[in-house]
């Protein structure tokens, strides 16, 4: 058993007793839930704003390469640097360079799931900088040392008296300063002066917007208009795949985004950079660099079924609408992505052999799929993940004898009823024996937390063949 | 001439050896509305369980052997439409078996013919026979589970619920989060048993929070699930089958038989066929009958205290 | 270096070889994914309201009071400065504000220590109640840093929808390094979902809208 996977395990059962956290993630869900529903209904036609979002990111995506020229050139154009990263070392080595050369001590970031996918945060701590995160929910998992929870709300997880703790621990809030409004005005007042010393600011993007050469950040506090207005260099970290053809298929993917995101019919600054300081301008950074990460997406370009998955937004919302994310919450995964996408782009990124076993942690009911504002099949490609793992022999042994054997006990229906009536009075004669959920009980991972039917004297096809067959059906 | 539909019945393994009286219900409500019902014996498993745990190649004979017996030059002259009792067994054959056959040209000629012929059994009656009324009475309050694969790969959501409406008696209640999976997920229940408890008692709360007699979906293998997390539970709620809620109180619906029924296209409702089907005749308190959920095999118990 | 870029396009151009025909759909935010606007100005209050951006309504003839009321109340912290984009409009403005009010507003890129600030816009947006301003609008702070920012802006600004205000903006500022469409104040729910005003940009956000 790969060490994942036993990780995954042990989190995922512990995850899963947690009824607290459970309620704590559901209240959270509860008010997207509405702000999802009445979202939606902004919209003429929610599914056909799905069905093109579908269409325009699969165009993004069958031209990439053509896009991210056009999208370098213009960069370039107004001054602007752009470095394509083939792995998570090649990011970080370039923006450890680049933080060397400009001298710089501190630097001020803001939300990128990007950056937790190569781990700059601790890269940059390592060469010796002070790195803040300076989004609200961000900054609260830093200060405890986690990994964000959820890719939209990081936070998510945590109660307010935890957060007013921590802030008082690490802060040195007072003690009476719990409310929402206090906290936020807390991480508010801590962060303006980490805004003013940095010398460097780094974000993600949501969006790179090709015709127009610039990168779209979508984002409701404003901490990363700050981080690209006021240090010296700003540094935006992405994945090749967040490409879109047109300035104007925003008009669809701001509000897309929003709504599938938190609800909101637009997020607070829907913003477009596209260089560093510009002749005539106030102000601006002096430099300004894209990082372009492949990381994998080209692997999982090639794969024909699964590329859509390259037209993620990564808005959250399946997630959101993800049971199973419900009971173990985003830690359990062990991975930057958690949750459907997660569960789905993981193992092609990193390997079905470490975290096949994550598209397997999936009753496959297909609420993410039905919610996908870009319509990513992404039930299915749990399904595919599957048949990789099995194609590839990293699935358990009693598992794969036990598939041999079910398709032989099924190829022959008088060998199927035969065993199956056999096993009929076995289930009874243990369902008599031993007692249910004991460890003697082979059905114990069933029977522990559920009934089971007791199984009847008479099988369907039994019943039939005695009632049915000699009066003439030809069956 | 008016012919009578001619059905092949489609038995999910796990039906037809742990909830037999699921089928006979299905059995004895077609027959009702004018079907004529064929078993073909060689079925055993649409391959489902190799299916969505991903070996596929495991699956791949099993669904040659369906689309042989289904659908073979034989079948496809003896039948015409395949009916099952089960949303999700329903979507392996219709939405899943093309994915296997990608690149198996045998197989995906093979199940070509299967292409219109397989419906769940709710959405048969609806959809393919125009019926909404059996002539079932049932007077229980009900809600309906969805289960994920009627829903999301088939589409089904408003034909269960017409056929509920229409049963004397029957007062059908919405529970929260109905559209919420209840955590089976086929093996997902056994190797991640952690996780899919969780979902169950999420689900049967809901249950029990509606305030209902009866949970009722077009998937016996959810209501195992509903069922089988509800029996550990001080609460009465009881999982059953849409089936057998349709199949309740036939006969004494006879006279006023079905008000909008399809057999307007057979020559008779065929009810006397059902005289003879066993336990299904008895309803739901036969021995035969156990509703899914094993408690509730001892129905006399927990209805007696009912107030 | 080039080497990074030069393997990534190859194996872009690699997996892409089986490349299926499709097409890019015109108009994505058209009529059949949004109802049109009727009433632009209604819709705009409508969404200003609902965003919680303060919008008045102005005139020639009332523009000067309206924004002294408005600058009155920013006296909360900082040094009192109010940082106003250097334009012909807003100095035009600024000049029949009252000699107190003068005092404070300085015309210069915005600063930490500022309280307000003044910049006009590229266009408005009625959908989504938004001003989307660019780094032509007084720079990158002014719009973001201050605690309140004050917009001025003229009703012929307004557009029914974003596509049409960022085409706008882009043909009226082209070189610009910096467009933001800004939806109301700035905000959080990061805390148990609770709304909070204010995260890190302004607190308030204030539109003086010129419909003569
Ligand atoms: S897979 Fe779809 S729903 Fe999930 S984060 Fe990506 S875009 Fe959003």
């Amino acid at each position: 058993m790969s060490s994942t996977l036993h990780s995954f395990e042990q989190a995922a059962t512990r995850a899963a007793h947690d009824r607290p956290q459970q309620e704590t993630v559901r209240t959270s869900l509860g008010t997207y839930n509405r702000a999802l529903n009445a979202g939606r209904e902004r919209f003429a036609s929610w599914s056909e704003a799905r069905h093109r979002a579908r269409a325009v990111k699969a165009d993004a995506v069958a031209h990439l390469g053509e896009y991210l020229e056009q999208f370098e050139a213009r960069i370039t154009s107004r001054g602007g640097h752009v470095f394509w990263a083939e792995t998570a070392a090649d990011a970080r080595d370039y923006i450890l360079d680049l933080a060397r050369r400009r001298g710089v001590r501190s630097v001020i970031k803001s939300k990128s799931m990007v950056s937790e996918e190569v781990h700059l945060g601790a890269a940059l701590e390592g060469a010796g900088l002070e790195a803040v995160e300076s989004d609200l929910g961000e900054f609260i998992v830093q200060l405890r040392n986690e990994p964000p929870y959820h890719i939209v709300t990081p936070a998510m997880h945590l109660r307010r008296a935890q957060i007013a703790a921590l802030f008082q621990q690490k802060l040195g809030t007072p003690a009476g300063a719990d409310s929402a409004e206090d906290l936020t005005m807390a991480a508010r007042h801590y962060m303006r002066a980490r805004f003013a010393s940095a010398g460097m600011g780094i974000t993600g993007a949501n969006f790179l917007i090709a015709d127009a050469g610039m990168v779209a950040i979508t984002e409701n506090e404003g901490n990363a208009r700050l981080t690209a207005s006021l240090p010296p260099v700003h540094v935006v970290l992405t994945g090749i795949e967040k490409i879109l053809p047109r300035l104007t298929d925003l008009a669809l993917f701001w509000p897309l985004l929003s709504t599938a995101g938190t609800g909101q019919a637009i997020t607070c600054y829907s913003s477009l950079i596209g260089g560093p300081r510009q002749p005539g301008e106030a102000d601006g950074p002096e430099e300004f660099h894209v990082v372009l990460l492949d990381n994998g997406r080209t692997r999982v370009l090639a794969d024909q079924e699964r590329r859509d998955t390259l037209q993620c937004i990564r808005c959250g919302a399946c997630l959101n609408v993800c049971p199973v994310f419900h009971t173990i919450g985003g830690h359990a995964y062990g991975t930057t992505y958690s949750g459907p996408i997660g569960a789905v782009l993981t193992p092609l990124l990193r390997g079905e052999k470490e975290f096949g076993h994550l598209s397997f942690a999936s009753s496959l009911c297909g609420a993410c799929t039905e919610i996908c504002p870009v319509e990513i099949d992404l039930h299915h490609h749990l399904i595919e993940n599957r048949r990789d793992s099995a194609l590839q022999h990293v699935r358990p042994l009693p598992e794969r004898i036990g598939m041999r054997a079910f398709r032989w006990l099924m190829s022959d229906a008088a060998r199927y009823a035969r065993l199956a009536q056999l096993a009929r009075h076995l289930l009874r004669f243990k369902n008599a024996w031993v007692p249910e959920g004991s460890p003697l009980d082979l059905l114990r991972p069933w029977t522990a937390s559920r009934d089971l039917p007791e199984p009847p004297r008479e099988s369907f096809r039994e019943w039939w063949q005695r009632t049915r067959q000699e009066r003439g059906g030809h069956a | 001439m008016v012919t009578r539909p001619r059905i092949a019945l489609f038995i999910p393994c796990f039906v037809d050896q742990l909830l037999p009286q699921v089928a006979q219900a299905m059995v004895r409500v077609l027959e009702r509305v004018g079907c004529q019902v064929e078993f073909p014996a060689a079925q055993t498993c649409c391959g489902q369980p190799a299916f969505s745990t991903g070996h596929w190649a495991e699956a791949r004979p099993l669904a040659l052997r369906f689309a042989e017996i289904f659908a073979g030059p034989e079948a496809r002259q003896s039948y015409d439409a395949v009916v099952c009792p089960s949303g999700s067994c329903t979507t392996m054959v219709r939405n899943f078996f093309p994915a296997l056959a990608h690149g198996d040209a045998a197989l995906a000629q093979a199940i070509a013919p299967l292409h219109g012929r397989v419906f769940e059994f709710s959405e048969y009656l609806v959809r393919q026979l125009n019926v909404r009324d059996v002539g079932a009475s049932f007077p229980y309050r009900v809600t309906f589970h969805d289960g994920c694969h009627a829903l999301r790969e088939l589409g089904l959501y408003d034909e269960p619920r017409e056929l509920l409406r229409a049963v004397r008696g029957l007062e059908l209640v919405e529970m929260e989060e109905t559209t919420e999976c209840c955590g089976f997920g086929g093996a997902f229940s056994m190797q991640m048993s952690d996780i899919s408890a969780a979902l169950g008692q999420r689900k049967a709360a809901n249950v029990e929070r509606a305030g209902v007699d009866f949970v009722t979906s077009c998937d016996p293998s959810c209501l195992m699930q509903i069922g089988g997390t509800l029996a550990r539970q001080p609460g009465r709620v009881r999982a059953i089958h849409l089936a057998e809620i349709l199949a309740a109180g036939l006969d004494a619906g006879l006279d006023a038989g079905p008000q909008d029924s399809g057999a307007e296209r057979s020559a008779q409702p065929s009810a006397r066929t059902t005289g003879d089907a066993g336990g299904a005749r008895a309803g739901l308190r036969g021995p035969r009958d156990a509703p899914p959920a094993k408690r509730a095999a001892k129905p006399g118990a927990r209805a007696e205290k009912r107030p | 270096m080039p080497k990074g870029r030069d393997h990534i396009l190859g194996r872009i151009r690699a997996a892409l070889a089986d490349r299926p025909p499709g097409g890019l759909p015109e108009d994505v935010a058209g009529a059949a994914v949004f109802a049109p606007v009727a009433d632009p100005l209604a819709r705009f209050q409508a969404e200003c309201q609902a965003n919680r951006t303060e919008l008045h309504l102005v005139t020639a003839a009332n523009e000067a009071d309206c924004l002294t009321a408005v600058l009155a109340r920013e006296k909360e912290g900082g040094d009192g400065t109010i940082y106003v984009q250097d334009a012909p409009a807003l100095r035009a403005l600024a000049a029949r504000l009252p000699a107190a009010t003068q005092t404070n507003l300085q015309f210069a890129p915005a600063q930490p220590a500022g309280i307000a600030s003044l910049t006009l816009c590229e266009a408005l947006v009625a959908r989504t109640g938004s001003v989307l301003v660019s780094s032509r609008c007084g720079g990158r702070a002014a719009t973001i840093l201050p605690p309140t920012h004050i917009v001025y802006a003229h009703a012929s600004q307004l557009h029914a929808e974003i596509d049409a205000a960022l085409l706008a903006a882009r043909s009226q500022s082209p070189t610009a390094s910096l467009y933001s469409l800004i939806t109301g104040p700035s905000r959080t729910s990061d805390i148990e979902k609770m709304l909070v005003l204010g995260a890190h940009g302004p607190k308030r956000l204030t539109v003086l809208l010129r419909t003569d």
